[in-house]
């Protein structure tokens, strides 16, 4: 009782509930604006987390995700344009409705349902989180080797159109993070004598580069700058459902959020595969089927609530076990780790505060994001409209002194001058950068795990096969890749997530984000 | 380009840096102390050798790999990419030397100017002024965090 209590205190502490409410303000606005999103919002925040109290730099990551994810259906039913790859299916019915003036119905029922789905994948995740934590805790060093090779595999499902790229990119990411002084021996890797190559790529660093500088490069190259035609949308106010359409939608909306968490809580699945299964869950158990594609409200609640109970899924893996399951949940496991804290089985025992801090740190941001869009959605609107050049000078002004205020030094700078410029090949190649990110957080616990098992089985790689948990976790392994292989195999016309590719999405997150 | 020759290019390149990678991990990271247990050049050489087998895999079974081809590069994305790289290392130069209060605006009003065609001068020059201030403000007066110091001249 007393740790739920502290918990509960630092995330209603001054600093926590201003950074949740500054986050999720943000996270509406990138997730909003066509052609910028949430993950870059996060990049850029990431430095700043460094000099606040962990409750407050959690709080502001938090809010800008789950912020992120509810933003992306304003520019989906408004524009047309998913402000996130979640958000895609929600254009299908999203922007009829607006275009026969029920816009304000729309985001009405966009908002409530979007609360309701992050809401009850939380109420999931704090049950579910802290039984998969007790039961990490009895890995070892071959379990945990099995749990991180099945967290990689996810690679396959961030792999865009082509699973070797993915793989590719994955390797690519894994690479990158061998460079520096082994963790196990503290022998130089790959340093060749220069001091500042010690301490290794830099994880902050490099998504930094990888996410943001891409985008810079999209900002300067599109002739418009990025300008939207809002028209008669300026004076738009959310409308939320009636009781008796909450009525008549509850049972689907449940449905819809139950299929989000689950969904969210396979890494690498994550919110556009949940708002299409959602949405054709609605369609297909629907009176009226032919009305969708039409303005249907429903075709707008299911893949809502779904994307966003994504949001509590993909939590669950991240907190419980370390792995994260998307770019976002990535950034947020580096934020964890600046302030100390290792995400994982030990982190219910040793912090199990800042979890509850965290978990009322999500509810209090879906309250703060139910808020904001209900009475500000006006102003909040008209940021939808924001020049392309002040979005182009304060992305790059934030990269660099992003980059340098993480260690105080240039090199850093630099690095992530490097980094974006890998990042910007890799996207004109059509390599996902997703996946590099994965292998980034993920490879140095490989490599120690893998080297550790060994070493205490006397270098037999039986050991590997010598308890249920990593044979379990090995087979899940090959089994998401051969699935993978095999449905590219029999159709590699069509890539494995291709429910996720509309005609007028935008970039996914330049690297499928979701 | 097709989707054949871009893979086979593409798997020749990959190909060819895990060959340098490999060479480089054997010449450059010692053995493991421990006879007959994987050491610290363990790791980088098992994914070299993936990476040169996916390679091969890019160079020999082009046709089924789904590849999009990219674009041809245009004489506008050379000029906008080359400048991006341009301004940024530039600002990271003049960030080192003359230190951030003075680097910020240059580089604002370089891609108001240039990379944007902004023809505004107060729009350019507000905005110049107003981003390094916000900075300023939320990193140091915020955060207590430190922004780069010039060598040259430092105003901070």
């Amino acid at each position: 009782m007393e740790t739920i209590l502290s918990g509960l205190q630092q995330a209603l502490s001054m600093e926590a509930l201003l950074a949740v409410f500054i986050g999720s303000v943000l996270g509406l606005i990138f997730g909003a604006i066509p052609g910028l999103t949430y993950s870059l919002v996060l990049v850029l925040l990431l430095p700043l987390t460094f000099a606040m109290p962990t409750e407050a730099g959690m709080g502001l990551l938090l809010g800008c995700y789950l912020g992120g994810m509810t933003g992306g259906s304003v520019s989906a039913i408004l524009l047309g344009i998913p402000g996130t790859p979640s958000a895609a299916a929600t254009v299908m019915d999203g922007y009829p409705m607006a275009r026969r003036n029920e816009a304000g119905k729309a985001l009405g029922t966009a908002l409530f349902v979007s609360v309701f789905g992050g809401l009850f994948s939380l109420i999931i995740m704090v049950f579910v989180a802290s039984y998969i934590a007790d039961v990490a805790l009895a890995f070892g060093p071959a379990e945990i080797f099995a749990l991180v090779l099945f967290g990689l595999s996810t690679i396959c499902g961030l792999s865009e159109r082509s699973l070797t790229l993915g793989l590719v990119a994955g390797v690519l990411g894994l690479m990158l993070m061998t460079i520096g002084l082994d963790p196990l021996t503290g022998v130089q890797r790959l340093t060749f004598g220069f001091t500042d190559m010690m301490q290794g790529v830099n994880l902050v660093v490099a998504m930094i580069g990888l996410f943001a500088i891409p985008q810079l490069v999209d900002t300067f190259l599109s002739k418009d700058g990025n300008k939207v035609d809002l028209g008669k949308f300026g004076k738009v106010r959310c409308t939320l459902p009636t009781w008796q359409e909450c009525r008549q939608n509850l049972g689907l909306v449940t449905r819809c959020s139950a299929m989000g968490t689950g969904i969210g809580a396979i890494p690498g699945a994550g919110g556009p595969i949940a708002a299409f299964l959602a949405y054709a869950h609605a369609k297909r158990f629907s009176k009226n089927p032919e009305n969708f594609g039409k303005g249907e409200i429903a075709g707008v609640a299911a893949p809502e609530s779904a994307n966003n109970a994504v949001t509590g899924g993909t939590l669950i893996p991240l907190l419980s076990l370390g792995i994260p399951g998307d770019p976002a949940t990535a950034i947020m496991l580096g934020g964890l780790l600046i302030h100390g804290l290792q995400p994982g089985p030990l982190l219910f025992q040793t912090n199990l505060d800042t979890v509850y801090a965290i978990y009322a740190m999500v509810a209090i941001s879906y309250i703060a994001i139910f808020a904001v869009q209900l009475w500000g959605i006006r102003l909040f609107v008209k940021v939808l409209a924001v020049p392309g050049e002040y979005l182009a000078a304060s992305i790059l002004v934030l990269c660099a002194i992003g980059a340098f205020a993480i260690r105080n030094s240039m090199f850093d700078v630099y690095m992530m001058i490097g980094m974006g410029a890998f990042g910007y090949v890799l996207k004109r190649l059509g390599i996902p950068i997703a996946p590099v990110v994965l292998g980034m957080v993920l490879g140095e616990i490989l490599d120690t795990n893998y080297r550790t098992a060994l070493i205490m089985s006397n270098n037999s790689h039986a050991t590997f096969f010598e308890s249920w948990t990593a044979m379990i976790l090995l087979g899940l392994t090959a089994l998401t890749i051969i699935t993978q292989v095999v449905k590219r195999c029999r159709n590699p016309a069509i890539p494995a997530n291709d429910e996720t590719t509309i005609p007028n999405a935008k970039n996914a997150d330049g690297a499928s984000a979701h | 380009m097709n989707a054949g020759k871009f893979s086979r290019g593409l798997g020749i390149v990959l190909t060819l840096f895990a060959a340098g990678w490999v060479a480089t991990v054997l010449y450059t990271i010692p053995e493991s102390h421990i006879p007959g247990t994987p050491g610290p050049r363990t790791f980088p050489l098992l994914l070299g050798t993936i990476l040169g087998f996916l390679g091969l895999v890019l160079v020999f079974s082009p046709a089924k790999l789904c590849l999009d081809v990219p674009s041809a590069i245009t004489n506008r994305e050379v000029k906008v990419v080359g400048g991006t790289f341009l301004v940024l290392f530039g600002y990271a130069f003049l960030l080192g030397k003359i230190g951030f209060v003075l680097a910020t605006p240059l580089v604002v009003i370089l891609v108001f100017k240039v990379m944007m065609g902004i023809r505004s001068w107060t729009k350019t020059l507000a905005t110049a002024i107003i981003i390094p201030a916000v900075c300023w403000l939320i990193f140091v007066q915020g955060f207590e965090a430190n922004l780069p110091r010039g060598t040259w001249l430092n105003l901070l």
